[in-house]
């Protein structure tokens, strides 16, 4: 931060901007969340943003009784895949960004300079030639279509690389070695630890990005059985004519949120401190 | 029959994704004996799954289960046939995991055909077909040969709005499209914020609507396909909507079950729509509200006095290339569309008006509905069900149709979009190695 402040009508203008973008993000959940609430066949009574006929309960039951409860194989579907992707990626991401950061040999920047065009590129710009990969693989309609490109985060790598080169210090890892600690226990029990604020960090942008993920999973997989919500939702929402209630894929939707705003909630302090951590250092 | 060849189809026509998806399941074992548990001779118990979208089978599939304890039937919900059902059916029936038994709708019966996605039921359903409407069993037929028996289908109607009608000073639903028209212009002078009816939005509501009109979009002439979609009365109904769009008199964004739809009629903002029997349960669920406020009447005609209706959507049950045990897949097909109680659960679960000329006695079919202020609606749909022209002949394309013409249908008129649609779907044709004319 600099020293000088700005201008009172500066800061008015920003803080303007910044509640009327915070409107427009919120306006939408808030719609989703009233909406939701509506009983089944009123949905379109009462003002959009206000509560009328309050039927949670009934539209909630229903949502996850509807077609033999599919609902709920599909929110653990996303739990499943958000979950084991999130871990697995964060792994591999702070192995190979402490890797990148700590260690010197021939290819190193080559190999960061790749994987950092990789962040470049939009996720949904690998669905198509993942799909055509795991057709070969003849592993499509399988967990593993959705599990495996999941367990890779280049961003995270990015990241862990960043935070490694600005936090572990070269002197802590040298006094590990002194004391005889191998390479792999030097990076367990000392970096580790020391980078747990960027762990955290890694973990919820892919357990978000995996479970909002619609275009990987709506190209691999066909199988109800195996869907996560995102995908499960647009085929209700597709199938108004085929006799399913609009209330449900929206009540749907709102409980989908649910477990990322638990997710949020519990990691959110962890989150705040690893993000200003690097930078205060 | 006509001899339809499959290499050439499935190379050139599906997607990428589908073809590859084909390619990447033929590999696994798909030898063994998928699905069915009986090998050649079924004496032990059979089980056998079964894929559809339709509301109400599922439930279908219970009563059938609870009765046939040695038959057991699977029901699996999919995505409709257009919004991917197909791809699935045919993706499993590569990788020699098809179900017995699936979902097709009247217009895609040809296309899986194509696809050889069907099995021929002739032998073990030719006794039956007798107690099904017959343009339904033609419909489901193909060279005098049987590929599906028919569980429901779409009569059409005008369902509107009496509350409305009242307050407008329209004494009665219009019985011709004339008096729509000046109904719709009526309304308009009164209040222009109000739309008398919808546009048609799609290859569905274009087909039904032409469909009326006695002329097909396709034909056949020996082995050879006619495509006919520009014909005179796809192109009256065109010139009839279009007026009637550029005008603004009706609303141009959905049908009855799109939200747009839902939220102008709580308005009070919309009038009548016209579509098929199997729209009612979805009124009557989107739209608590407006109990009472809703009536059908008979679908508007070309000539006064005239009762020509007509059909939109209907499926019948197939049996899947591979099924092991066809003449068990066929009993349960029948028992889908004909038993009474299998009957009453699509009537009041899914709208399916029946296709089983016995289920059109269905005593439900004769109750008077609260939500349509008492209305025994389907005394309308029973007329219109009787007055269905038998010409229509559905192509091997639809999936195609359906895609073009909404596609076109929103950027440009009806009538060029009728004529788009029409090349393209020569084109198509063409390129899936069958024979085929225009006009």
């Amino acid at each position: 931060m600099t020293a000088t402040r700005t201008p009172l009508t500066g800061r008015l203008v920003v803080n303007a901007v910044l509640g009327l973008m915070a409107l427009y993000t919120l306006i939408p959940l808030w719609w989703l969340m009233v909406s939701a609430t509506k009983g089944e066949g009123y949905l379109y009574q009462g003002s959009p943003l206000w509560f009328s006929h309050f039927d949670l309960g009934a539209n909630v039951s229903r949502v996850f009784s509807f077609q033999g409860g599919v609902f709920s194989s599909w929110l653990a579907n996303s739990a499943l895949y958000s979950l084991v992707g999130a871990a697995v990626s964060t792994l591999l991401s702070v192995m190979a960004g402490f890797a990148l950061a700590k260690y010197r040999f021939r290819g190193r920047e080559a190999i960061f300079n790749v994987i950092l065009a990789s962040v470049l590129i939009p996720a949904p710009m690998f669905a198509l030639p993942l799909f055509l990969m795991m057709a070969k693989l003849q592993l499509t309609n399988s967990y593993w279509a959705i599990l495996l490109p999941s367990f890779v985060s280049p961003f995270g790598v990015y990241l862990s690389r960043i935070y490694a080169s600005a936090s572990v210090p070269d002197e802590l890892l040298e006094a590990a070695r002194m004391d005889g600690a191998g390479e792999q226990r030097t990076f367990f029990r000392i970096a580790l630890p020391v980078m747990s604020p960027a762990l955290v960090t890694i973990f919820l942008f892919q357990f978000v990005s995996v479970w909002n993920n619609y275009l990987l999973p709506a190209l691999m997989l066909n199988d109800a059985s195996k869907l996560p919500v995102t995908v499960g939702l647009v085929q209700w929402r597709s199938s108004f004519a085929n006799g399913v209630p609009p209330i449900l894929p929206i009540t749907g939707a709102f409980v989908s949120l649910v477990p990322l705003l638990v997710a949020f909630v519990a990691l959110q302090r962890f989150w705040r401190s690893g993000l200003t951590a690097g930078a205060v250092k | 029959m006509r001899t339809f060849t499959f290499g050439s189809a499935a190379a050139a026509a599906a997607a990428v994704s589908l073809a590859l998806l084909a390619t990447g399941c033929s590999g696994s074992d798909g030898s063994a004996s998928a699905g069915a548990s009986g090998g050649a001779s079924h004496a032990g118990p059979v089980s056998m799954e079964f894929w559809g979208w339709a509301p109400g089978y599922d439930k279908i599939t219970a009563q059938w289960n609870a009765a046939h304890p040695d038959t057991k039937v699977t029901f699996k919900q999919i995505p409709s046939g257009a919004k991917g059902g197909y791809d699935q059916m045919t993706n499993a029936i590569t990788a020699g995991k098809a179900p017995c038994l699936a979902q097709v709708t009247y217009n895609d019966i040809p296309s899986m055909l194509v696809k050889n996605a069907l099995m021929d039921i002739t032998s073990y359903s030719s006794g039956d077909t007798g107690r099904y409407l017959d343009w339904t069993v033609a419909a489901s037929s193909a060279g005098g040969k049987v590929y599906g028996i028919p569980v429901d289908t779409g009569p059409m109607a005008l369902y509107y709005r009496t509350d409305l009608f009242k307050k407008f000073g329209i004494a009665k639903p219009p019985a011709t499209w004339d008096e729509y028209a000046a109904d719709a212009a009526k309304v308009q002078a009164a209040d222009p914020s109000v739309a008398f009816g919808t546009a048609p939005q799609d290859a569905y509501d274009m087909a039904a609507l032409t469909w009326q009109t006695g002329k097909s979009w396709f034909g056949t002439q020996g082995s050879s396909w006619q495509v006919s979609i520009d014909n005179p009365g796809t192109q009256q109904v065109a010139k009839f909507w279009q007026d009637l769009k550029a005008k603004k008199q009706v609303m141009n964004n959905g049908n009855a079950w799109d939200p747009n739809f839902d939220k102008a009629s709580e308005a009070g903002k919309v009038m009548t729509f016209v579509n098929a029997a199997w729209a009612a349960p979805g009124i009557k669920g989107d739209l608590k509200d407006l109990s009472g406020k809703w009536a059908v009447a008979p679908m508007p005609t070309w000539t006064a006095g005239d009762k020509t209706s007509s059909n939109s959507g209907g499926s019948a049950t197939s049996v899947l290339s591979g099924c092991k045990t066809p003449k068990e897949a066929v009993e349960f097909a029948a028992f889908l569309s004909s038993d009474p109680d299998a009957v009453s659960t699509g009537i009041t679960v899914g709208g399916l008006y029946p296709a089983s000329k016995a289920g059109l006695n269905n005593p439900l079919l004769s109750k008077g509905d609260p939500y349509f202020g008492g209305q025994k609606i389907y005394d309308v749909f029973k007329e219109s069900s009787a007055n269905i022209p038998t010409t229509w002949v559905v192509g091997p394309t639809f999936g195609q149709v359906e895609a073009d013409y909404s596609d076109a249908i929103g950027k440009s008129t009806y009538a060029q979009a009728t004529t788009t649609v029409q090349q393209k779907t020569i084109d198509k044709i063409k390129s899936l190695g069958l024979s085929v004319t225009g006009g």
